[in-house]
């Protein structure tokens, strides 16, 4: 089905509320998952993907030298690793081990190479690769269902190349976007007499 | 008299200086669109004065990137208009303060108007099947820089016992789409199947608004009667009541598949705020007087006569608001930031005028004679709201008799103004900032372009707990102060229910539902994170404090904003007892350009769009832009 980019933008905002994240994550995961859509990419599979275990992350550092998150969410551990990038507290990039979803690390990169003026670089270890620079995507990465590991780096030279983003219509798959909105569903209230009796405008005669 | 912006300007770097930061500056978007509107304006950029260019440089530095801003061969041509400092947020961003607002000449409407006033722009109704009863479609197009749009309109027979107002509702008298272009036949027929369903339709991205109105049950069939009657309708029902229809939605930017905005981003005349809605609105305007009209003579066409003129020009649009837009404001922080920054700003170069000449000064008694008849028709049921009304006829009266000629041909004369009216209520202090920017297109009007944005909250990652901690402190006292241990200070949740999704607001200590609560407790958010960061090291990062601690992700944003866009954030506690969302739905109304705000409860009122502007045959006409704060004349219809 057709939906436009901000009715998935809200759609996507409120499963993930629904799915446990919290809003601050809410906020940096919807707007992945339109940017990805604007790539041509299924955000909402790579969302869906990023949400099924959303509400099981702490962060859990693996110890070393590198910056390593061990059992990774790109829902959790996926903006973490891009504020390190952007901190300048990770020069030699950040490893997401047995990462769920690829896919919404690469569109949480786009979003973030949009507002900070960066480019990143993410490689999985089977050598598939995504460049991010600005609104442009370059590379294929594999949604994949087995888990990859990834490393995400923010080197200096990233330089706008591949797709831009298109401001067409966004076509997404009719059970990704019922299951988009059963997320989405936890974040509403069950309506109560009392509730409805206590909106605006309830009880007042609208025939004059 | 001396001139006011020293002693302004003393008070407000001292207050800047309490809270550890320079004045005040517009954030992104606005660098962009300030130069915007100086290219349009045929100068250099119309930024504020030395202190927010010289915060514009500290923040482009901080972002370690060049300055949006023109460069130093601009800024060297740059005259700005002379302007007193900005009012400080903490005064402006109260929810008491914003609830008084009223309609300027920066209101979306007055922009909307003065756009197809500049171009002269024609209205055509190219359909028009409707039945004896009014019951059918209509099409008008109107062209807007280079674009046609086109509303469709579909009128249809309601059972009484199904009209209402809320977003519960599920049928309607008319329904709306603003369509990109003129339609097609197959166009009609295919929105037909879904514009009366409203949110139970799905739309195209040529669809641009969808909306839907209700009729004044009384006043429509009254007009209808005395129209075929060969009579002109009642003027003081006309008066009392001000609309044929009201609407109860104007839905835009995506939703049920119509166009994003992004659509229309970079297309000329379209990308102010809210521009497709409130094209739509003004076209509805017209569509019920034609449909009143058309009832009135398919009944008797021996005896019709068309509506007075006046009493046309009198007639609005109608708009029952409820707690959807409420959380509006909290959720478009750089936009809300933009919105009161230009605000604030003309107000600041009007407070800047040293002398009037005559044909102003001629013009502000024009103005205040308008505004105390403005508020002699200005009547509501609701006894708080009647009370401040009369309170403020009182002290308009008061000013305005305080206005002579000397007054006004002394020194400073808009600053004075302003000053007097701090002695009286909000309502009128606000009314007066209105007042004072209306004269003054060439002042105030430009800014109009620096209104929008659509740039979104930016995380800095790099910043220090200490200084994400200072940050709070400086800009977040409000927050800070408040008890959040009192069940008042939480008394209320905002949700979404289930029911046709209608945002309401529930009794946290009644009501079940606030574990679904929507993200509106900012200011206890931030005192939860200004708590938590005193447990973590001065020099730990935002990005490694956030690894630990997601869920202060979006307060830190909030604060991170705040920083850059002073006027982003309602500094008040907005789950506290004390909260009317009353408030927040007239500051937004007020920037639309709605007036006659008529309060039902504390969480929606009645208002009335468009009442008193151009008509679509007026619309190129001198005095298009001359309808600030409607007034009824008293021989209308006679």
């Amino acid at each position: 089905m057709i939906v436009s980019g901000n009715e998935l933008l809200a759609a996507a905002h409120k499963a993930a509320v629904g799915a446990g994240l919290p809003t601050g994550i809410a906020e940096d995961v919807s707007q992945a998952t339109v940017w990805l859509c604007r790539h041509e990419v299924d955000g909402v599979q790579a969302a869906l993907a990023g949400l099924a275990n959303a509400d099981d992350a702490s962060a859990r550092l693996v110890p070393g030298n590198a910056i390593a998150f061990a059992d990774a969410r790109a829902a959790m551990h996926g903006p973490s690793a891009l504020d390190l990038l952007v901190a300048g507290a990770a020069p030699d990039g950040v490893m997401l081990h047995d990462l769920d979803s690829p896919r919404l690390l690469v569109g949480l990169a786009g979003v973030a190479a949009g507002l900070h003026h960066m480019g990143f670089v993410i490689r999985d270890d089977r050598g598939a690769a995504c460049t991010v620079s600005g609104e442009h995507l370059a590379g294929e990465f594999a949604l994949d269902p087995t888990r990859v590991h990834v490393r995400i780096a923010a080197p200096q030279d990233a330089t706008p190349e591949g797709e831009q983003a298109s401001t067409g219509q966004i076509v997404v798959d009719e059970i990704m976007w019922t299951r988009l909105n059963e997320y989405a569903a936890r974040t509403y209230v069950a309506a109560t007499e009392q509730s409805r009796v206590s909106g605006a405008g309830a009880g007042l005669t609208d025939n004059d | 008299m001396t001139s006011p912006t020293p002693r302004i300007r003393a008070e407000f770097v001292a207050e800047a200086q309490a809270e550890g930061r320079a004045q005040a500056a517009p954030g992104e978007a606005q660098r962009a669109k300030f130069g915007a509107e100086a290219q349009a304006e045929g100068r250099a950029q119309a930024a504020p004065g030395e202190a927010q260019r010289a915060e514009f440089e500290a923040e482009a530095q901080a972002e370690g990137r060049a300055q949006a801003a023109p460069g130093e061969a601009q800024r060297a041509e740059f005259v700005a208009p002379p302007q007193t400092d900005l009012r400080p947020p903490k005064t402006v961003m109260r929810l008491a303060r914003m609830g008084s607002f009223f309609p300027t000449r920066l209101s979306f409407m007055r922009t909307v108007i003065r756009t197809l006033a500049a171009e002269g722009a024609t209205v055509t109704r190219p359909v028009w099947e409707m039945d004896d009863n009014g019951f059918g479609r209509a099409v008008y197009s109107v062209p807007m820089s280079g674009h046609t749009y086109s509303l469709i309109a579909y009128s249809n027979q309601l059972d009484p016992e199904h009209r209402t107002d809320r977003v519960i509702a599920e049928e309607w008298d008319t329904s709306f789409v603003l369509f990109d272009g003129v339609p097609t036949a197959e166009d009609l027929d295919r929105i037909q199947d879904h514009a009366p369903r409203q949110e139970a339709g799905r739309f195209l991205s040529t669809e641009l608004t969808l909306s839907r109105a209700n009729k004044s049950v009384r006043l429509f069939e009254h007009v209808a009667s005395r129209l075929a009657e060969g009579k002109q309708p009642d003027t003081e029902m006309i008066q009392s009541i001000g609309y044929l229809m009201r609407t109860t939605a104007v839905y835009g930017n995506g939703k049920f598949g119509i166009a994003d905005r992004t659509r229309l981003t970079d297309r000329p005349g379209m990308t102010n705020p809210f521009r497709p809605e409130l094209l739509t609105v003004w076209l509805i305007r017209g569509f019920t007087l034609d449909l009143v009209e058309h009832v009135a003579r398919r009944r008797s066409p021996e005896t019709f006569v068309p509506l007075d003129r006046h009493l046309r020009r009198y007639l609005g649009i109608g708009n029952a608001t409820g707690l959807g837009m409420a959380p509006f404001l909290v959720s478009h922080p750089i936009l809300i930031n933009n919105w009161m920054m230009v605000r604030e700003t003309a107000l600041a170069r009007v407070r800047a005028i040293e002398s009037l000449d005559p044909s102003t000064i001629q013009r502000i008694g024009v103005l205040l004679d308008r505004v105390r008849l403005h508020l002699q028709q200005w009547n509501v049921e609701d006894h708080q709201q009647m009370n401040r009304i009369r309170l403020l006829r009182q002290e308009m009266d008061a000013l305005t008799a305080l206005t002579d000629a000397d007054f006004l041909t002394e020194r400073w004369p808009i600053d004075r103004l302003v000053s007097a009216a701090e002695r009286c209520s909000l309502e009128c202090q606000e009314l007066v900032v209105a007042l004072a920017m209306e004269p003054f297109p060439e002042l105030v009007d430009g800014l109009t372009d620096c209104m929008g944005s659509d740039a979104s909250p930016r995380l800095d990652a790099s910043m220090t707990v200490s200084q994400l901690t200072d940050t709070i402190e400086a800009d977040w006292s409000w927050a800070l102060d408040v008890n959040f241990a009192l069940q008042s200070e939480t008394a209320q949740f905002w949700y979404v229910s289930e029911e046709k999704l209608e945002p309401r607001l529930g009794s946290r200590h009644q009501e079940a539902g606030a574990e679904q609560e929507q993200p509106l407790d900012v200011a206890r958010q931030v005192q939860t994170l200004h708590r938590v960061l005193r447990s973590e090291s001065d020099s730990t990062s935002v990005a490694a404090f956030l690894m630990r601690h997601p869920q202060h992700r979006f307060a830190t944003r909030r604060v991170q904003t705040l920083q850059r866009h002073p006027y982003a954030e309602i500094r008040d506690n907005l789950i506290g007892s004390a909260c009317l969302p009353i408030d927040m739905l007239r500051s937004k109304l007020s920037f639309f350009g709605a007036a006659k705000f008529d309060p039902k409860s504390d969480r929606w009122t009645r208002i009335t769009l468009y009442q008193g502007a151009p008509l679509f045959d007026e619309i190129a006409s001198e005095a298009a832009d001359d309808w600030w704060l409607p007034v009824l004349a008293p021989t209308a219809g006679r």
